[in-house]
């Protein structure tokens, strides 16, 4: 029996590669011990900064999101996320072309951008003859990348009015809400640390020309962008076949700590640099082709660099190959020892839930939602189905956590060939058929004691862990279940005496003392006569 | 009696003889979210978690798995002393956890490379000689647990337990070093089904030190309840056949091998044939399961030799018939008030006759127990009464023994009426009671009167001609009456009687002894 129900729980367990196993907000949960905080404030690389500029922050912040993240300036939703145990010491780090994580209504309909690690290129370009086309690559390359270093966010491509709303150089679509960051429709992923780049040629390659670009003006101005350049990379890092190095860690990332047995806080994991190999090539028919590969492994091969068609009024040309766009950002992941990244965080700040949210509730409901008490909270009875209590909210996470159903989670097979995403990892909060999460089923009973991550310096407490993973709430009802089960097991082995008629039995006289003539004999006799009636008894 | 009603039937009954384990498992299972990470309890080999389990049922449940003393001698009874010999029972385990955890940390200490703590050494093992002092101290306090008097060969004693105890300590460490050097080795647990024989090797290794473990732990437990001298007496006593008396081992072979056995074979075909998962303290939850399982299996409830029951004469409840002056009743009316016994609505008057009804099962073991006897003994009186004979008889259909239930075989219709001369005089015999225990049929029986109700025929049986046999639980209502005049008692069946000897202190009040008929 205990073998079956052994392979129960192992089949009712497996079906994905990857698990969620921790959905909480990470402010949250990271007050719930005030002293357990990181020190962690974002300092810009100072290479990128002598050749991008200074670093900028979110208007109304002052600070980038990581640094926000870090001191729990506002919610930030947590996934965990466990791979399965068997791809132990394979890399099996998740990128973003590997994971989804949105909002909706039965798909997903907005789409929410974790945060990710930072990465720093060595950038090498193959010009192969192509000096204009290899010029222009290194232009673009040093504009995207100077932008992350400027906000603190990851460039992931797209429409050019989102990518200008993502690095806040064009104000934010006219979407209500009163949020620190966000307003974009479409989010970029944070970074968790400064990034950094160079180009691995020779000196002449380096674009140094941003002398003092953008100031140190908060505000972003065509300087920050136009004025951009990387400086060339060290004698160490040119040969594009030579093993990466570590980076130095003078400008490290926001610190993950997992909640393990030792209670030691884990190091960082060493970041390296990656090479970011790019060759051109030019076809008979007069087309350039871009090949890319990052650390040996391609990513593009004989792709036109620029896109076929017309030629694009603004740009005087046809528009050109995003290649940065193409090059994944990991996400962070954390682990025990000997397992280091067996746990994948996405950390979604809270603005970018509370968009989304309201992007959803404008789209199903249509109409601002004003029917509210006094006190701001939601009347019932506003005929709203999904989202209409999820307007006008200052925490959008916790919103969020209590209406799991409308979030969507996707990661993609351990296996490369495979990257599509597939497989709803979010079906464990709560989207059972008949209603357990309304009764207090959540997703920290279905990942029972599986450690959390937090940003901060220690590792986080048990009071956290059981905070986060709702043990208490997880104990509770499975006694409370057990006490139902057997009261209903029992309730049902009698309930046909509600209707099972009773015997009697007739006689024309009973014998006996009434009550009235005991109690007479009671009182009559005092106490020293109370008890049993024995006869003949040992 | 279908294969189904049979299945419902052992089911039922085995969960009601071992609620306490199942309770037991449940407050477990909720307890082990709580356990924090890092807890000593969450260690994933489970070995903690499994000895706590093992120490709690012990505390239930535990009992040797030997024969016990000779059937003849009283054993004593005393309340310190069996809850001083269940901590021993309990602590054994806890004492054979403390040597593993030692000595399964020693190699990985001993072995630079694998980062070894040294505290994890020495924790568990300076943790040993207070433990085995205070086992020595709770084994003195529970000496006279059931302890019989007669001791027939004064030999060194302690050797019977001391050297089983040294066996079982060395057992654990080896255990622990085995399991140490199976971390050592850093064996490949496993990958994902097939003909891997590496990982299975590894995982084979890996579960042989907590199977071990939980093999002589439950034998530790069980063997610490038994005395030295049970052995001496049967082996002083012989067989009644004249030859001599040779121990049976099927119980403490199936005590030591059986869980340790069910353990290993569990996890490694698990760990083996079970992709991506591997046994750790998530699934603690079916290990204190395999180890409460095993402890209803070893340390089963005994079957009673008898129950003791309480008959309580019982009055009807109620307010006379309502009158209804000058006013002719229609003839089909039954009376109504205190002239009807409703099983619901009855009193107790201070009127209590005890009474021993002796359980029945396919076998019982002091009555097939072949021991010599050491005296002469005349037999225990039948049980029987004015109605027939009584007994706590097995289950019709399983032949599982049952206490919750007096049967009694009408001896004949002569009880019933009495004709002498020209005086015929009507005896009526009933037994009520309000309604049927599952699975006893609901279906109504046929009323003989059109006033009577029609309600289950277990619920009112009523000895006539064709009567043999009588069905009482507790809370039935026996109702005796003579041509109109009824007395009516109440069964309660009380606590069950395991000791030999008790039946034959003195004799047994019978239910003839107060209701004589006529």
């Amino acid at each position: 029996m205990s073998m079956l129900l052994l392979a129960a729980v192992a089949l009712a367990s497996g079906g994905s590669n990857w698990r969620l196993v921790g959905a909480y907000d990470a402010a949250a949960i990271g007050v719930l011990e005030p002293e357990l905080r990181t020190e962690f404030v974002w300092a810009e690389a100072q290479d990128m900064a002598a050749s991008c500029g200074p670093a900028k922050a979110p208007r109304g912040m002052g600070r980038p999101e990581a640094e926000a993240m870090g001191q729990r300036l506002f919610p930030t939703l947590a996934l965990v996320l466990e791979r399965p145990r068997t791809t132990q010491g394979a890399n099996t780090r998740l990128t973003t072309s590997d994971v989804v994580v949105g909002l909706g209504l039965g798909e997903i309909e907005q789409y929410l951008r974790p945060a990710v690690e930072p990465r720093s290129l060595a950038i090498h370009i193959d010009d192969g003859g192509l000096t204009r086309e290899a010029q222009l690559i290194r232009t673009q390359l040093a504009i995207q990348l100077c932008l992350e270093h400027k906000v603190g966010r990851g460039w992931t491509g797209g429409p050019q009015k989102h990518v200008r709303q993502a690095f806040l150089l064009d104000q934010p679509d006219d979407v209500s809400g009163d949020f620190y960051f966000g307003g974009q429709v479409r989010p970029v992923p944070a970074l968790l640390g400064p990034p950094d780049a160079c180009f691995a040629g020779d000196e002449a390659e380096a674009l140094t020309t941003a002398q003092g670009a953008g100031a140190r003006k908060i505000d972003l101005v065509p300087a920050d962008v136009w004025g951009a350049g990387l400086r060339a990379c060290p004698r160490s890092l040119r040969d594009v076949s030579a093993p990466s190095v570590s980076i130095r860690r003078d400008h490290r990332q926001l610190p993950l700590q997992v909640a393990d047995e030792s209670g030691i806080p884990q190091p960082a994991p060493p970041s390296r640099w990656a090479h970011l190999q790019i060759d051109l090539s030019r076809t008979d028919g007069d087309a350039v082709l871009v090949d890319m590969a990052l650390d040996n492994e391609q990513l593009v091969t004989g792709t036109p660099l620029f896109a076929e068609g017309d030629v694009d009024a603004s740009l005087g040309r046809r528009p050109m190959e995003d290649l940065l766009a193409q090059v994944p950002l990991r996400y962070p992941s954390a682990g025990l020892v000997g397992d280091e990244d067996r746990y994948t965080v996405l950390l979604i700040p809270g603005w970018q839930v509370g968009v989304a949210l309201e992007l959803l509730a404008q789209q199903h409901d249509g109409t601002p939602n004003s029917d509210r008490d006094g006190d701001g909270r939601l009347d019932e009875e506003v005929e709203d189905p999904a989202f209409a209590d999820a307007e006008l909210l200052d925490d959008p996470v916790a919103w969020l956590l209590a209406h799991p159903e409308h979030l969507y989670v996707q990661a993609a097979p351990d296996t490369k060939a495979e990257r599509m995403p597939e497989g709803d990892l979010a079906a464990v909060l709560g989207k059972d058929p008949i209603g357990l999460r309304t009764w207090g089923y959540t997703v920290g009973m279905a990942a029972a004691r599986t450690p959390i991550v937090l940003p901060a310096d220690q590792p986080p407490t048990w009071k956290q862990v059981s905070a986060a993973q709702r043990m208490s709430a997880h104990a509770g009802f499975l006694a409370a279940t057990g006490i139902c089960l057997a009261m209903m097991v029992l309730g049902l082995r009698r309930l046909a005496d509600l209707w099972t008629r009773v015997p009697e039995e007739r006689a024309d006289y009973w014998p006996g003392r009434t009550e009235a003539e005991t109690e007479q004999e009671d009182m009559a006799s005092g106490p020293e006569t109370m008890g049993a009636n024995m006869s003949g008894g040992q | 009696m279908n294969v189904v009603e049979r299945f419902g039937i052992w089911f039922t009954r085995s969960l009601r003889h071992n609620f306490d384990l199942l309770l037991l498992w449940w407050v477990l299972v909720c307890a082990q979210v709580m356990v924090p990470l890092g807890h000593p309890l969450a260690r994933p080999d489970l070995v903690p978690w499994m000895i706590l389990a093992l120490a709690l049922a012990a505390m239930l449940r535990a009992r040797p798995l030997g024969e016990g003393p000779h059937p003849m001698l009283a054993p004593r009874h005393a309340r310190l002393a069996r809850r001083a010999r269940k901590l021993t029972s309990a602590l054994l385990p806890v004492l054979f956890m403390l040597l593993y955890m030692g000595a399964r940390a020693l190699p990985p200490w001993a072995t630079a490379s694998t980062r070894g703590n040294l505290d994890a050494v020495v924790y568990p093992l300076a943790a040993v000689p207070p433990g085995l002092i205070l086992f020595a101290v709770l084994a003195r306090l529970g000496r006279d647990h059931r302890l019989t008097p007669w001791n027939p060969e004064k030999g060194p004693g302690y050797l019977l337990w001391s050297v089983p105890l040294c066996l079982a300590m060395v057992m654990s460490l080896a255990a622990g070093l085995l399991g140490g050097a199976a971390d050592v080795m850093e064996l490949q647990r496993p990958v994902g089904p097939g003909l891997n024989l590496g990982a299975l090797g590894g995982i084979m290794l890996y579960w042989v030190g907590p199977s071990v473990l939980l093999g002589i732990s439950f034998a530790a437990a069980s063997q610490v309840m038994d005395h030295p001298r049970n052995h001496r007496q049967r082996k002083e006593a012989g067989l009644r056949s004249g030859e001599k008396w040779r121990p049976r081992l099927f119980r403490p072979i199936l005590g030591l091998l059986g869980p340790s056995l069910g353990l290993w074979m569990m996890a490694v075909v698990f760990e083996w044939a079970v992709p991506r998962e591997l046994v750790d303290f998530d699934q603690a939850h079916i290990l204190s399961l395999h180890v409460v399982a095993w402890a209803g299996v070893l340390w089963a409830r005994p079957q009673p030799l008898a129950v003791y029951c309480l008959l309580h004469e019982v009055v009807p409840v109620g307010g006379g018939d309502q009158a209804e002056a000058n006013t002719a009743l229609d003839f089909d009316r039954p009376p109504e008030g205190a002239l009807r016994l409703n099983p619901l609505r009855v009193r107790r008057t201070r009127a209590v006759h005890a009474w021993v009804v002796p359980v029945r099962g396919a076998r019982i073991d002091a009555l097939d127990d072949p021991v010599r006897p050491l005296w002469g003994r005349r037999p225990p009186l039948r049980q029987v009464h004015i109605m027939g004979e009584a007994a706590c008889e097995p289950i019709k259909g399983t032949h599982n023994a049952r206490w919750d239930a007096v049967t009694i075989h009408i001896r004949g219709t002569h009880d019933v009426s009495q004709v002498s001369g020209a005086d015929a005089q009507s005896r009526h015999i009933a037994v009520l009671r309000a309604f049927p225990v599952p699975p006893q049929s609901r279906r109504a029986a046929l009323a003989t009167y059109r006033w009577d109700r029609a309600v289950p025929a277990v619920s009112h049986q009523v000895v006539d001609a064709t009567t043999t046999e009588l069905e009482l639980r507790d809370g039935a209502i026996l109702v005796l009456s003579t041509e109109g005049v009824a007395r009516a008692f109440e069964l309660e069946i009380g606590a069950a009687l395991h000791d030999w000897t008790d039946l034959f202190v003195e004799r047994p009040p019978q239910l003839e002894d107060y209701a004589v008929m006529g």
